[in-house]
């Protein structure tokens, strides 16, 4: 892509200022260091101003005045992000779109199952507005408190249920995007099926703003689940976790709406650095699995039903042991073990992590090759695994051995990367299954993903955005 | 030494409960049910007594609707002995709840009867008073730490000044604060060998105890909703406001 030297002016600043409106933007001086910072500490933030527009008209405005005294713009969400998608000031200046003022309900309609918000509705509001008309709206990650729905979409989210409910892409019915010129497109459809074209809303779902900025978005809702069944299990291998997790996929088909799977290096660390949690067996096991299982009317069939599956394979020894939560505040002590591992292994020191995806069948011969393998490239390295094991996504996270400085750790980076991304594409994977390729894999998917496809892309940018003013340098 | 522990069915703690539209009560339908959080804290603080060889035997008992089986098994699954049902679907309150749980003690003959301190669905917060009442029993209610000494039972409750230790003679009845104890969770060997454990099922009829409600709820209301917060701009302000609106200055 062209590059483009941006030279942001006062006169800019001030036309952007009275665009936005009052409250619609903070200067330099005021910026919080959120906006600033990024989850993972690689990159910082500069911005002459943040723009914090509260209509979809004004982001149009904007838009069109970058537009046309090419200024690059970098949207951004709640800043969750783990890619550095939402950084700015790295390839030319740039000015950050901060969308959390676009927060309306727009529409939420029982009988359609449908609820239109705007970008900046955080996903647990977002759940909650479900929640308040009896409805469910399964997306769920570990950020939910923070992240933003427009973020989620832009990135594709993924999170616990895909297993049931697919990923963001599939939740959305519909978008309003903003374009590089400031055109606004009005997708917002309630429609299960449409057929009438490209179907250019999955085009922005997953593009990272590099395409256009989503403003708001046509949610799918769902019927509340029956009561769910949450149960933790202790394995002594992987094979016995995936042999199980077929079983349950066979018998509760799409009632199993999530199978979450960690280490037990990942579970001791959530001990150590989490408050207020609690261990859960006597004894270690190699891995745990976790796994909600929707009920059905008949609340005394189920239980009963998930015991004796779960009592044969104890019998069988495939399952060393367990617990079943008896109550919801187990149940989210249960999830709290799984949520916290990101969190509990900062104080850890560096780590070097990884977002893959395998086909189920090669999980455990693709986490014994990189096992061994990092392990002979630094020894005492400490990989804190955990994931999606009903979507074949694994967190494969590496700590930093204890005795080693973070700074040494970190220079191992690139060969580590190199390590496993080899592995994976070996075993027919994805280097990014769920986070996405931002700044950091921005290079890496340049050798990992097929040729012809990288092309592709780069065309379809040219069309949305020839000036290269949405999020440049990112993606692609 | 046999110890009883009285648990009740209720809406789980965390359920955001809906009040029926007619205003009789709340919405059950597909709410989940647990145990009654306190009572959950009566039955690990048996399982404690008993792991510390002070207790050779403890009996769970419920008095509602037919799932309270599951309670009951839920308690087994932690580590109780065996569970009586006393099945019926009225209404119950604790006056009839304290008498039949009489009955009950006059057949098991335990020594203690530990319970939860109140029932989160109706806060009423006496079955173990009127149960102490009438079995002539002494009491020590709220108790956030409990230790047997020979024949006498230690009973710790958070006062307003600080902490309180009472000495029981026993047979007594103990109830619990949230404090006395983090339970268990249920593992799954024990949740199997607990199928295999006894629920003996009774109703109401059988203890000749008449439960017919002594009380009439008249009806049930959504609590008023909290208005937004606003941001002021200045102290004054802030008084003028707490003067003029709250009247509370």
């Amino acid at each position: 892509m062209k590059k483009i030297a941006s030279i942001i002016t006062k006169e800019n600043i001030e036309n952007l200022k009275l665009i936005c409106g009052e409250n619609g933007w903070t200067d330099a001086e005021d910026i919080n260091e959120k906006y600033l910072s990024e989850e993972r500490n690689f990159y910082k933030s500069y911005s002459p101003i943040i723009l914090r527009p509260d209509s979809t008209l004004k982001i149009s405005n904007i838009l069109k005045y970058c537009y046309k005294k090419n200024i690059p713009i970098v949207p951004q969400g709640g800043n969750t992000g783990l890619v550095g998608g939402t950084v700015s000031g790295h390839i030319s200046n740039e000015i950050i779109l901060n969308l959390e003022k676009m927060n309306k309900v727009r529409e939420l309609s029982h009988t359609d199952s449908v609820l239109i918000v705007e970008a900046g509705v955080k996903l647990h509001e977002v759940q909650s507005i479900a929640k308040s008309i009896n409805k469910f709206f399964p997306l769920s990650l570990a950020s939910e408190g923070t992240c933003q729905i427009g973020g989620n979409l832009a990135t594709n989210a993924g999170g616990v249920h895909v297993i049931k409910y697919g990923n963001a892409r599939d939740l959305a019915l519909g978008l309003e995007v903003v374009l590089a010129d400031g055109t606004i497109i009005n997708g917002l459809k309630k429609l299960r099926k449409d057929n009438s074209g490209y179907n250019l809303n999955q085009l922005f779902i997953g593009s990272e703003g590099t395409l256009g900025i989503i403003t708001a978005a046509s949610l799918k809702l769902f019927p509340i689940p029956y009561e769910v069944n949450t149960i933790l299990l202790a394995l002594d291998s992987l094979e016995n976790a995936i042999e199980i997790m077929n079983e349950l996929k066979k018998i509760y088909l799409e009632r199993l709406s999530a199978l979450e799977f960690f280490s037990n290096f990942s579970l001791e660390i959530v001990l150590k650095n989490t408050t207020n949690t609690m261990r859960p067996f006597e004894k270690n096991y190699p891995w745990y699995i976790l796994i909600d299982i929707e009920g059905t009317p008949d609340t005394n069939h189920n239980s009963n039903s998930i015991e004796n599956f779960l009592f044969e394979n104890l019998k069988k020894n495939t399952i060393k042991d367990g617990i079943v939560a008896k109550n919801l505040k187990e149940k989210e002590n249960f999830w709290k073990l799984r949520d916290s591992i990101p969190y509990a292994q900062k104080p850890e020191g560096a780590s070097i992590k990884h977002d893959i995806s395998i086909p189920i069948s090669k999980i455990s011969q693709f986490l014994d090759e990189s096992t061994k393998k990092i392990h002979k490239a630094i020894p005492n390295i400490r990989p804190c695994i955990f994931g999606h094991l009903g979507d074949g996504n694994i967190h494969f996270n590496l700590s930093k051995p204890i005795q080693m400085e973070n700074l040494v750790f970190e220079e191992y980076q690139d060969k580590i990367n190199k390590i496993i991304f080899d592995i994976v594409i070996n075993y027919n994977g994805s280097i990014s299954a769920e986070h996405g390729i931002g700044l950091v894999k921005k290079e890496a998917i340049k050798n990992y993903k097929d040729k012809s496809e990288i092309t592709i892309m780069k065309n379809i940018k040219k069309i949305f955005d020839e000036k290269n003013i949405l999020n440049p340098g990112k993606l692609i | 030494m046999k110890v009883l522990v009285a648990v009740k069915r209720v809406v789980d703690y965390n359920v955001k409960v809906r009040v029926k539209s007619d205003n009789t009560g709340i919405e059950l339908t597909n709410v989940k049910m647990s145990m009654n959080p306190f009572d959950e804290i009566a039955v690990e603080e048996a399982i404690r007594l008993k792991e510390a060889n002070k207790v050779s035997e403890i009996i769970i008992v419920s008095i509602g609707p037919k799932q309270s089986q599951e309670t009951i098994r839920t308690a087994l699954a932690m580590g109780a002995d065996r569970g009586i049902l006393i099945e019926t679907e009225s209404e119950i309150q604790p006056l009839s709840v304290a008498k039949l749980l009489k009955e009950v003690c006059d057949q098991e003959k335990p020594e203690l009867v530990i319970l939860g301190k109140q029932a989160i669905d109706d806060d009423a917060n006496q079955t173990g008073q009127m149960l102490s009442a009438l079995l002539n029993w002494s009491q020590g209610t709220f108790a956030s730490k409990l230790e047997i000494e020979e024949d006498k039972l230690l009973v710790t409750r958070e006062i307003d000044g600080g902490l309180e230790t009472l000495k029981l003679t026993m047979p007594s009845i103990i109830t619990t604060d949230l404090r006395l104890n983090e339970p268990r969770y249920a593992s799954l060997p024990n949740i199997m060998k607990a199928k295999k454990k006894p629920i003996e099922e009774k109703k109401p009829e059988d203890f000749g105890i008449d439960i017919s409600p002594r009380l009439t709820t008249l009806k049930v209301i959504e609590p008023p909703k909290r208005e937004a917060g606003v941001m002021l701009e200045s102290i004054p302000q802030l008084v003028d406001k707490l003067k003029n609106e709250a009247k509370v200055i």
